[in-house]
């Protein structure tokens, strides 16, 4: 797993009103981390952040998701999001080699993004987007909490640089002074981004049930059809996005929504294995006829008209209460505990 | 013999000015006319009015491609606050079409540049490489490893020299004799 990658806490708490026009979602409402749109240079903002790897955080390793060794270039920082390049979009999706002052109290330093990571709920308020490099931090005088610290961080972009960017005749310095990602590509919460299947590397053990991975993320096991372990990796694709309540629908299922809630979620589980068409997106309560009625061998839907969740392979895939009732957590994701099912339809997909 | 033969000339010219002047002023009205016309209809059709072909745009050259686009290169990479809009007028004028465009634009605008002046804006760097690109259509990517910074500011504090990029097009021009290679077009990709 790449360093930045980070254990998602899956929690998320309210920082924002994102009312999405949607297709009439009967899911629970819920509140949501959301990604920020960097300003254009000059105009810094106060973000949540975390810090990673070092002696007391061996599992982070060394080498950051753009192939940077993270020992060599310590002025790094990883973007917060999801677990693709494409996902960890918390910051509008950086380029790699995107640099930004940080400022932590008095200090301020350059940094560049070399990794990704999931992220998780708001710190102090603020959404978490950012990860800091260990060494990094400690420039910053961030004291060193074996890669636990996590606190506010002030992010601002860097003016353009060299002749072309300074006086104005590149793209990149046009979009900068705009505020606009460089890359093209849309930010969190002004739509949604494209994903493939063949994007992700699907983790894999053996057996016939998938496990929880630390990360967050879901290994498939290995003696599981393939249509499984295309919904788990379809799954993995939208762990750690925030939940919130209309999140996804509006949005073909072959895009990467900003943001889910739990039919959502569902939905786009079950497009991994081409169970939906690309433009629908059914809402619990439309879930209850789903299939064929009953649990499933592999996969089992549990829908009514307030809430829906599943079953892969042994793994719930949920969307509150994560680790059981009054947790607290309201992320999107994978969870190890099973829940009561009453009230709610069984419902699996046939053949599965 | 000359002097009897020139009055005779004279008056034939005059007479021929004068029969042409009134009927070819009308004509003229009328081609100017028809002209008109159709330069709308064609600005109908394309949204673009035609204008005149401009004359040609002339600079002194170097000798090979990668000559001219390393001499360029340098002079567009190296500046300070103070003498950024003669440098890029200096290039104008050593290029032309869309190179020419781009710095002398660039000239006009960094001569009133606030921000340029009270932060002490200065650029500074070096050619890497100039190569050309797949094609063979005079097109190189040039490649420049740049360090900006402020004397009175601390705007680019802490950032380190970066890689830059850019595509540029150059131009054979002159005479066959004296063939010359200018910059054409000049595009920083970051």
């Amino acid at each position: 797993m790449m360093a930045g990658i980070v254990i998602a806490t899956l929690a998320a708490a309210a920082f924002t009103a994102l009312d999405q026009a949607t297709g009439g979602s009967e899911c629970p409402s819920g509140a949501g981390a959301a990604a920020i749109a960097l300003g254009p240079p000059g105009t810094g903002q106060t973000v949540g952040a975390t810090e990673y790897g070092g002696p007391g955080d061996p599992s982070s390793g060394e080498v950051g998701a753009s192939g940077v060794n993270l020992a060599r270039d310590p002025d790094s920082y990883a973007e917060l999001g999801g677990y693709t390049f494409a996902t960890a979009d918390a910051m509008g999706g950086l380029p790699y080699g995107t640099p930004l002052r940080i400022t932590w109290g008095q200090r301020s330093a350059i940094a560049y993004k070399q990794d990704i990571g999931l992220g998780g709920g708001p710190i102090d308020g603020y959404p978490r987007v950012i990860d800091l490099w260990w060494e990094l931090a400690g420039r910053l005088r961030i004291p060193y909490e074996d890669g636990q610290w996590s606190g506010p961080v002030r992010v601002q972009r860097t003016p353009p640089t060299g002749a072309g960017g300074t006086l104005g005749q590149t793209a990149s310095a046009a979009a900068a002074e705009s505020g606009l990602p460089a890359s093209g590509g849309l930010a969190s919460g002004a739509g949604g981004s494209c994903f493939s299947l063949a994007d992700s590397a699907l983790p894999l053990i053996p057996g016939d049930r998938a496990t929880l991975l630390p990360s967050g993320l879901a290994a498939a096991p290995s003696d599981a059809p393939s249509a499984v372990k295309r919904m788990i990796a379809a799954g993995n694709q939208i762990v750690g996005k925030p939940y919130v309540y209309g999140g996804g629908h509006g949005l073909p299922l072959s895009e990467i929504a900003p943001s889910y809630d739990c039919s959502s979620s569902v939905d786009h589980i079950l497009y991994g294995d081409g169970l939906l068409p690309a433009a629908s997106t059914p809402t619990s309560g439309e879930l209850e006829s789903f299939g064929l009625p009953g649990p499933g061998r592999w996969v089992t839907l549990y829908a009514n008209a307030d809430h829906v969740f599943m079953y892969v392979a042994g793994l719930r895939w949920d969307t509150w209460n994560a680790a059981g009732p009054g947790d607290g957590s309201t992320g999107i994701g994978w969870h190890p505990l099973v829940r009561d099912a009453d009230g709610f339809m069984p419902r699996h997909p046939v053949g599965l | 013999m000359t002097r009897s033969r020139l009055p005779v000339w004279l008056c034939a010219l005059a007479l021929c000015l004068g029969g042409c002047g009134g009927g070819g002023a009308h004509r003229t009205t009328r081609r100017r006319a028809s002209r008109q016309a159709r330069a709308l209809a064609e600005a109908e059709a394309k949204h673009e009015y035609p204008s005149p072909t401009p004359p040609a745009q002339r600079a002194p050259g170097q000798l090979t491609a990668v000559g001219a686009i390393t001499a360029f290169a340098r002079r567009y990479i190296n500046w300070d606050a103070q003498d950024v809009s003669a440098q890029m007028s200096d290039l104008a004028r050593a290029s032309i079409g869309q190179a020419r465009s781009e710095m002398t634009l660039a000239a006009a605008e960094t001569r009133t540049d606030s921000t340029l002046q009270q932060g002490g804006i200065a650029n500074r760097g070096s050619v890497e490489a100039v190569a050309p690109l797949a094609g063979g259509s005079e097109r190189y990517v040039v490649v420049t490893r740049e360090a900006t910074t402020a004397s009175a500011s601390s705007a680019y504090a802490g950032l380190a020299p970066a890689w830059h990029l850019t595509l540029a097009t150059v131009t054979e021009i002159g005479p066959p004799a004296e063939r010359r290679w200018v910059l054409s077009a000049w595009q920083p990709q970051n």
